[in-house]
């Protein structure tokens, strides 16, 4: 190589190493902004924010809202159809508010839609009280000249005193709303809502009000009402009945009541419906009490009775057929010859087969036993560390009195209570999935996540029955605070796990055939 | 002053008794004290293996009525996958829910007779009958009908029991 080439290869080298430590700082200025972003905190709320695997989007709606959506719909369909809006609204609930379908139908064959809807539009006909002379009511045989008389759409005049009673009858009895029809037989024109305010009470129109309202709600299949005793909330949730094994769509009303939007039973994370009203039909008939006559007690070999064994002596004999057998292996009594109290035949098929299945029945009763006894303990815990809210608030009073922490400081208290709660409900429905799980590699996760929560729950269960010393208040909140967190974080992990493998069918139940086709 | 259901019962008395009905032998209040108690009497239809007999019908009207339905029972022993053998009740829905005002008593009776030829064993108060319709077996529920119909409805008093 020449110097000049040396010379040149120099330059070319410095001026790469030049351009690399270009770079390097072009690397450093991004750096520096990337710190900057980390201290304005943004990757942290957006990672906060983001929806958990486990979350479901939901909206919660107050009577107004639902009002304001019904009349919304209301008003885009008479605009679309070009009819008046109580038609619109008697087609919308004909057809329980499927906008779509009812459009198509109605540019399909509007005649036929209206004629099933009961709706005659006639904008001649609006029904308005009026007296006409010479009538006869056929409810009530009146003619005075004086009486207001009232007909639909369809034509049939009756007296407003029978309409009143028959409207007041269906709304206030019978909790009628969406079809009330027309009181002639046969006819099956709807009682329009601006009739119903025209001849009813107020008192009956607002009944009338809130049952539409529940019609609505009820029909709408993303909607539901909190099912909370006096609460008037409903909530909007877009997770279709088909995905319901694959997710558990928990929602939060305002009044902070937590339930299954699927099945509306209080939040069951992270079990899937199907799988908890399985549960709940075991834990609740008993279903269990064929498996303890499986456990304890045998059937004869002959006639097939089922025998308690009350006395110490193996030589049965059935009290049915007389039948003699050796209650330990269950073969016949006559091959044991003189070995009366201790059987050692263990070869012997028909011995073999009838320990088999007792040895099954009892493994399956045990099975559930372990499973329902730590549902039921985490249920019981539950209820008890609600009470535990009395004494929270105790506690609380006591330790602004004992130290200089302010109601907003003793909070942390209450905070870790609420969070016990919800992971002792979470933990609960886990021994549910896991009853129903097939065992593989995914549950020894599972069992992990699971262990990992339960101890962390008895930490701080344990933390919170800790009498309050003054001069460690400090170290209390501290430790509290901290495991609240901890607990807090396990209960995700947990649920974050379980809904990701639902989502992505990596779990397997037994017993759910429906789940694997 | 007539209140409106005596006004409206007594209009329906005097339709019956302008234009009585073939099929129904008999339709009026049972004594004149008390106009909220009628008794009707169904003939059996023809060509049906009711025919011939004559059952007794108890007509219990409410204050309410025409907004709420009359409670009628057979008071004669029928066989029949809608009535019950022993206390004469009737499933059927325009007693029930779908009454309409504009039903008059003797149309009821009338959707009661229809009811007779029409049978619904899917919803049976005689299961007896109902098991024999749904496994398909007419002749044998037609000769039991037969038989019950001999043995109660036809030659029978169509004196009005007031018992219940």
């Amino acid at each position: 190589m020449s110097e000049s080439e040396e010379d040149m290869y120099d330059s070319y080298k410095s001026t790469d190493e030049e351009q690399e430590l270009d770079l390097d700082e072009d690397e450093d200025e991004i750096f520096v902004e990337e710190d900057d972003t980390e201290l304005n905190f943004t990757d942290v709320v957006a990672e906060r924010n983001r929806k958990k695997n486990y979350e479901v989007e939901f909206n919660v709606h107050s009577v107004e809202g639902i009002v304001k959506s019904q009349d919304d719909e209301i008003i885009h369909v008479s605009n679309i159809l070009g009819i008046q809006k109580q038609h619109a609204a008697t087609l919308l609930r004909h057809f329980r508010w499927n906008k779509e379908r009812l459009i198509e139908r109605y540019m399909d064959d509007s005649g036929s839609v209206l004629k099933t809807a009961g709706v005659i539009t006639d904008d001649s006909r609006v029904p308005k009280f009026m007296k006409v002379y010479g009538f006869v009511c056929d409810i009530c045989c009146d003619d005075d000249n004086d009486l207001n008389t009232l007909a639909l759409s369809c034509g049939h005049r009756f007296c407003r005193n029978c309409y009143e009673h028959y409207l007041t009858q269906k709304i206030k009895e019978e909790g009628e709303s969406r079809r009330i029809m027309c009181m002639a037989s046969n006819c099956n024109v709807i009682v329009d809502e601006k009739t119903i305010e025209l001849a009813v009470s107020p008192e009956i129109h607002s009944r009338y009000r809130t049952l539409l309202n529940r019609t609505y709600v009820d029909d709408n299949e993303y909607l539901r009402w909190c099912p909370a005793p006096s609460c008037e909330y409903a909530v909007e949730c877009h997770v279709p009945n088909t995905s319901l094994t694959r997710i558990v769509p928990t929602v939060e009303c305002f009044c902070c009541h937590r339930f299954c939007f699927g099945c509306g039973l209080p939040d069951h994370q992270p079990s899937i419906c199907m799988l908890v009203r399985k549960w709940v039909k075991k834990c609740e008939d008993d279903s269990e009490t064929a498996n303890w006559i499986s456990a304890h007690t045998k059937e004869c070999g002959k006639c097939h009775s089922t025998i308690e064994k009350n006395g110490g002596c193996n030589h049965m004999t059935c009290r049915k057929c007389k039948y003699e057998f050796c209650w330990v292996c269950m073969g016949p009594w006559s091959e044991h010859g003189t070995s009366w109290y201790n059987c050692n035949r263990y070869d012997e098929k028909s011995s073999q087969d009838a320990r088999d299945q007792q040895a099954k029945s009892r493994a399956s009763l045990e099975r559930y036993l372990h499973y329902y006894n730590r549902f039921a303990n985490h249920e019981q815990s539950a209820k008890l560390d609600r009470e535990l809210y009395n004494k929270t608030e105790k506690k609380m009073e006591e330790m602004q009195q004992t130290s200089d922490l302010s109601w907003i400081e003793v909070q942390f208290l209450k905070k870790a209570v609420d969070i016990l709660v919800q992971c002792r409900m979470t933990l609960k429905w886990t021994y549910a999935f896991a009853f129903y799980l097939v065992r593989n590699n995914q549950t020894e996760i599972f069992e992990d996540n699971q262990r990992d929560l339960e101890m962390a729950v008895e930490q701080l269960s344990e933390l919170l029955e800790k009498p309050i010393e003054a001069e460690k208040i400090t170290e209390l909140k501290q430790e509290v605070l901290n495991k609240t967190v901890y607990v807090g974080s396990r209960r995700e992990v947990l649920l974050e796990d379980t809904a990701k493998g639902l989502s992505e069918g990596r779990w397997e139940f037994q017993g759910f055939e429906e789940l694997h086709e | 002053m007539v209140d409106p259901v005596s006004r409206r019962l007594i209009k329906e008395l005097k339709d019956y008794q302008k234009e009585p009905n073939p099929d129904l032998a008999e339709l009026s209040p049972v004594s004149d004290d008390n106009i909220l108690i009628w008794k009707a009497v169904l003939r059996g239809e023809v060509d049906t293996p009711y025919e011939g007999g004559n059952w007794i019908l108890r007509i219990e009207i409410p204050k309410t009525y025409p907004i709420h339905p009359p409670k009628i029972k057979f008071l004669t022993k029928i066989c029949h996958p809608n009535i019950s053998f022993k206390t004469g009740e009737i499933c059927l829905d325009i007693l029930k829910t779908a009454w309409s005002p504009a039903w008059t008593l003797q149309s009821a009776c009338m959707a009661i007779r229809l009811l007779l030829s029409n049978p619904e064993p899917t919803s049976p108060l005689n299961c007896d009958a109902a098991n024999l319709l749904r496994c398909g077996d007419f002749m044998g529920y037609e000769s039991l009908v037969r038989m019950y119909t001999q043995l109660f409805a036809i030659n029978q008093s169509s004196e009005y029991e007031g018992t219940s």
